[in-house]
């Protein structure tokens, strides 16, 4: 079982990711490629997952 | 006074929430309920581990009330007083055992409970059960006050493979108890959102299933448990989550406690780190949550906890109040005040040391505990999309992490 209260870790964490995007000089570029490739792997993603089920 | 503090208490409020998420999801997921039958008694079998010391062998009261149906399961790398031990407990309660061959590495039986259930479940015939006979695992601390029959006639009619089932802890008698019954209970609720993750402490599927799953298993302890459920669901069998309630022990002493969540930690370290590119898009959140955040983003936590420490005070203060929040209706208990603490030593103080742990593990092992599953069952095409996939999602992760932190520490530095 992983552990599931770990808030305090997660905010931080997140915090700290904010931060470093807000220090870094124009960082939206990066930014978006991240969020694009992410949302274009996510959506290959979810046709294969209903494509490998067994009927 | 500026209104940076406000902002960042702001930001820092808004990502704590990434917490809770998986409430919201569970909301709108409706799970699988057992009913009391009173149709025949199904064909099924349940299966307890037990090997090295006869004396984890707790739940014999429970196993007898289901006699006819319960295999223990052993290594055949016992000692002569292990399995007289056990021919008595199977004689007073009228059980069976079965002994398995398991793996040797360097003269030395793997002995855990997943390589003897590959034995186990090498052989159906063995165990006297058809391909589709539904297979309870369970430890050996593990016990139901609900009849299993129920759980049975449930898993038959819901035409699953695999079920994840609910896990709670039995014994809530001091603090760490307490917090550990929380924690439980929580990650119980987030088995709506996904199934797949499987307690070493229950779960079930179908003869076959197990066979098939067990066939492709790393046969790692650490996070072994977890595998079954993932590996399943990589070569499609259908998963679900079933909310019949076992009871398990759980430490009651914070040093047991600690070493045990070191273990569940190096099977974190091998499932989201390791094992980035072995399926880790199949479940987006998590490959975001732990592998990234929880895992990968972890010496960034340290780098910031040491350059601006204020900010975990602020942390603490958010994290209370939204324990609070969930837990309206739920009853309160002032224990909850320490789960900051709790939250605090598991992130940042064993998540370092389970590295180190998964090392020694792999290197005792000889293995690196890589997951790896069939998907013969697929097109070429697919297997191949899915490679993809695995090189890809954890390509992006890895580099997001390696910015974020090499950034900070430019930063600071």
């Amino acid at each position: 079982m992983s552990s599931e209260s770990t808030t305090l870790g997660v905010a931080t964490t997140g915090g700290a990711t904010t931060l470093a995007v807000a220090d870094t000089n124009n960082p939206w570029p990066a930014v978006i490629a991240a969020a694009i490739t992410l949302v274009a792997l996510g959506i290959i993603a979810y046709f294969v997952r209903k494509k490998v089920k067994r009927q | 006074m500026g209104t940076l503090p406000f902002i960042l208490l702001g930001t820092l409020a808004l990502i704590a929430l990434i917490d809770y998420i998986p409430y919201f999801i569970n909301a709108t997921k409706k799970p699988i309920t057992v009913r009391s039958s009173r149709g025949k008694n199904p064909d099924y079998l349940i299966m307890p581990t037990v090997y090295g010391d006869i004396s984890y062998l707790k739940n014999t009261k429970f196993l007898a009330k289901y006699a006819d149906k319960v295999v223990i399961c052993t290594s055949v790398y016992e000692s002569t007083e292990f399995y007289a031990a056990l021919q008595a407990i199977c004689d007073r309660y009228n059980l069976r055992y079965i002994t398995v061959d398991v793996p040797v590495v360097k003269g030395k039986p793997v002995k855990n409970a997943y390589t003897i259930y590959k034995g186990a479940f090498r052989d159906i015939s063995v165990l006297d059960v058809d391909t589709d006979t539904p297979c309870l695992l369970l430890d050996a601390d593990t016990y139901a006050k609900d009849s299993i029959k129920d759980l049975m006639h449930t898993f038959i009619e819901a035409k699953c493979d695999m079920a994840s089932l609910r896990c709670e802890v039995a014994n809530t008698n001091n603090l760490i108890e307490i917090l550990q019954e929380y924690e439980y209970n929580s990650a119980m609720e987030n088995r709506r959102m996904d199934p797949w993750l499987t307690s070493g402490a229950c779960n079930m599927a179908k003869a076959r299933v197990f066979q098939s799953v067990f066939n492709n298993h790393s046969d790692f302890f650490a996070g072994g448990d977890i595998e079954i459920g993932k590996i399943a669901q990589l070569m499609g069998y259908d998963l679900q989550h079933i909310t019949f309630v076992f009871y398990t022990e759980v430490p009651s002493r914070f040093v047991d406690w600690f070493k045990q969540r070191i273990i569940w930690s190096a099977g974190g370290v091998r499932h989201h780190v390791i094992n980035i590119a072995s399926g880790s898009w199949y479940h987006f959140f998590i490959l975001f949550y732990s592998s990234l955040i929880i895992y990968l983003l972890m010496p960034l936590r340290w780098i910031e906890f040491i350059h601006f420490p204020i900010a975990f005070l602020l942390l603490v203060c958010i994290s209370w109040l939204y324990i609070f929040i969930v837990n309206i209706g739920r009853g309160w208990r002032k224990e909850y005040l320490v789960l900051p603490a709790y939250a605090f030593i598991q992130s940042m103080i064993i998540l370092p040391i389970a590295f180190v742990r998964y090392a020694k593990y792999a290197w005792t092992q000889k293995s690196l505990g890589i997951i790896r599953h069939d998907l013969s069952h697929t097109t070429g095409s697919l297997i191949l999309t899915s490679w993809f996939l695995n090189i890809a999602t954890a390509g992006v992760i890895v580099f997001i992490a390696a910015w974020l932190t090499i950034s900070r520490i430019i930063y600071w530095g």
